[in-house]
């Protein structure tokens, strides 16, 4: 067991754990951050992505002490107050089914817009070919990042 | 918000109104499909018990302030019913859906009748019974402001939360109403006037699930979220052959590594839907308990495989062995009709094909917290939840803010534990 300092949504947080621990169960077991979901474990369902300086990642194969000195990104730290486009979107389209695996898709748009933000169907398409949805709800995800696209650029909110 | 305890509430009326302690209006509704076809009486009679308490399984609240609460009793598991039928019953209240709160109802069965979903049927079952639910609330209040304003009731009409007066410019708030209604006596739900469908304002409308903010914004919503005091991490590694039988585990292995607090074997059960057999491992995190799954799987597990014939055993005999036994669906006439003689023409005696697989968790988790049981040991505890499959229906110990994905499941098995071994 090491400790690790990590800096969670703009808040620095102190961990005991094992190297090996993933950050999905840093986040969800130490420290109680329970937006990012656990899906497969083996980084192929896409349910744990969360943000490493921007970039999204699978929780689930990032070790902790990868994630050490990175500013780290969770749908709880998205937008303060769920404002952030892609949340409204999402709202507005009644994107989720079951709602389970949203969360990473929600991630995955939001790092998918900001490296591009007026994306084609094919470019939302491959940005997201890493997230399942069971539910298959992957004809109003499309439509809501085209929404989010349109409320960002309306500047009524910005892509992280 | 959290459901007021149901308490006692006299069976006999189809509907009952209780002063809440802070004042205010609460509706206990009856749903004669969650209890049986035939409503409170013939539940009356198969219970035995006439002056029992009566069992409502859902509520609708409005406080003195004029909050308005509608409580949820079905398991919402992505079919969107703790929006729907809520919204039945604010379409008849005549309340703005947005002002209305929707609260799950606790696990309780003998409060809630049966707390499931399946077959697509809560809606076209539950939704008359709502309606009336809404509108006796309705009446009632409309009710109350006639007398406050000694007028007919139809110089009276319901809207947006409010009583107005069609001849003046008197009006009164649900809230303001809220203890008048609650005194007075409840009619008889069928007796109420329905609204007209061409005058609905909720219903036909796509109406985003109440649970969106909550979501998109990583709010506790699903049962792997919620966190009990003291509470351990359990995984079960089972068998990765149908019809395996634990030979031999590194327990004491197991139970030496980080985090772990106990690991046992478990039979599993004759029920070839039931649980397989295993090991079970509790410890004080999840990725400790993954961690020492994989310790298990490894090597640790010793196995001991199916001798020839004993996958037809498992397969076949045990299926028809139980089924003869009533133990599963034995063979037999399962309906009648149709033109079995034609459609089975040239196939002497029939086909008699008994076959079993046994079910496989879907990709989503089921997860059942529930607390230790006082004065219980941790293994004893997590043993007999493993054994029975139980432990969800004691869900209803666990403060929680929503049941999403708590439904029942007699098993709580990772499905990353086949892929692991199968790798």
């Amino acid at each position: 067991v090491s400790s690790y300092t990590l800096k969670v949504n703009g808040r620095v947080h102190a961990v005991d754990v094992a190297p090996d621990t993933p950050l999905l169960w840093v986040l969800r077991d130490s420290l109680d951050m329970v937006g990012t979901k656990f899906g497969c474990g083996i980084g192929q369902c896409g349910a744990c992505t969360v943000h490493l300086n921007g970039a999204a990642v699978r929780s689930c194969q990032t070790p902790v002490s990868s994630a050490v000195g990175l500013a780290i990104t969770t749908l709880e730290g998205l937008s303060p107050d769920g404002s952030h486009p892609v949340q409204r979107a999402w709202c507005e389209l009644d994107v989720a089914q079951c709602g389970y695996c949203q969360s990473g898709q929600i991630m995955s748009a939001a790092a998918l817009l900001a490296n591009n933000p007026h994306p084609d169907d094919q470019d939302i398409d491959d940005g997201m070919a890493g997230n399942i949805c069971r539910c298959a709800t992957y004809t109003r995800i499309r439509a809501a990042i085209h929404r989010a696209a349109e409320l960002a650029a309306a500047g009524k909110g910005a892509p992280a | 918000m959290s459901a007021s305890p149901p308490g006692s509430i006299d069976r006999r009326s189809f509907l009952r109104l209780s002063a809440l302690g802070g004042g205010g209006l609460m509706l206990g509704f009856w749903l004669p499909s969650a209890a049986g076809a035939g409503g409170p009486e013939a539940a009356e009679k198969e219970s035995g018990a006439p002056d029992g308490p009566f069992a409502p399984n859902a509520y609708l609240r409005i406080s003195t302030d004029g909050a308005i609460t509608i409580i949820s009793s079905r398991p919402e598991i992505g079919q969107g019913i703790r929006t729907s039928l809520p919204m039945v019953v604010a379409e008849e209240l005549e309340v703005d859906w947005q002002a209305v709160t929707v609260v799950s109802a606790p696990i309780d069965g003998s409060v809630y009748g049966w707390q499931g979903a399946g077959g697509s049927t809560s809606t076209p079952t539950s939704y008359l019974d709502m309606r009336r639910a809404g509108a006796v609330a309705r009446t009632l209040l409309v009710a109350a402001a006639a007398r406050r304003w000694a007028v007919a009731e139809g110089q009276c009409r319901a809207e947006n939360a409010t009583v107005l007066h069609l001849g003046g410019a008197e009006r009164l708030t649900y809230g303001e109403l809220a203890a008048a209604a609650a005194a007075l006596p409840v009619p008889d739900p069928k007796s109420v006037a329905l609204k007209d469908p061409k005058d609905f304002k909720i219903l036909g409308r796509r109406i985003g699930g109440v649970d969106n903010p909550k979501l998109v914004t990583g709010r506790r919503l699903f049962g792997i979220d919620q966190k009990v005091p003291g509470m351990f991490h359990a995984v079960f590694e089972k068998c990765p052959v149908f019809g395996c039988t634990v030979d031999d585990a590194n327990l004491d292995h197991v139970k030496s590594l980080r985090g772990v607090h106990d690991a046992f074997v478990i039979d599993g059960t004759d029920n070839l839907t039931g649980l397989m057999p295993g090991v079970a491992i509790v410890a004080d995190s999840t990725w400790s308990a993954f961690s020492a799954r994989a310790a298990a799987a490894g090597g640790g597990l010793e196995r001991r495989s199916p001798q020839q014939g004993q996958l037809e055993e498992v397969h076949h005999d045990r299926p028809r062995a139980l089924g003869a036994a009533g133990g599963d669906r034995p063979p037999g006439r399962r309906r009648r009709g149709g033109r079995p003689r034609r459609s089975l023409q040239g196939r002497r005696g029939g086909l008699y094909p008994p076959f079993h697989f046994p079910c496989q968790p879907r990709a989503s988790e089921l997860h059942c917290p529930r607390p230790r049981r006082r004065g219980g040991t941790l293994g004893a505890d997590a043993e007999r939840k493993f054994r029975t499959g139980s432990g969800c229906e004691d869900a209803r110990d666990t403060p929680r803010e929503g049941d999403r994905a708590q439904h029942p499941g007699r098993r709580r098995i990772r499905p990353a534990a086949e892929r692991r071994l199968h790798a």
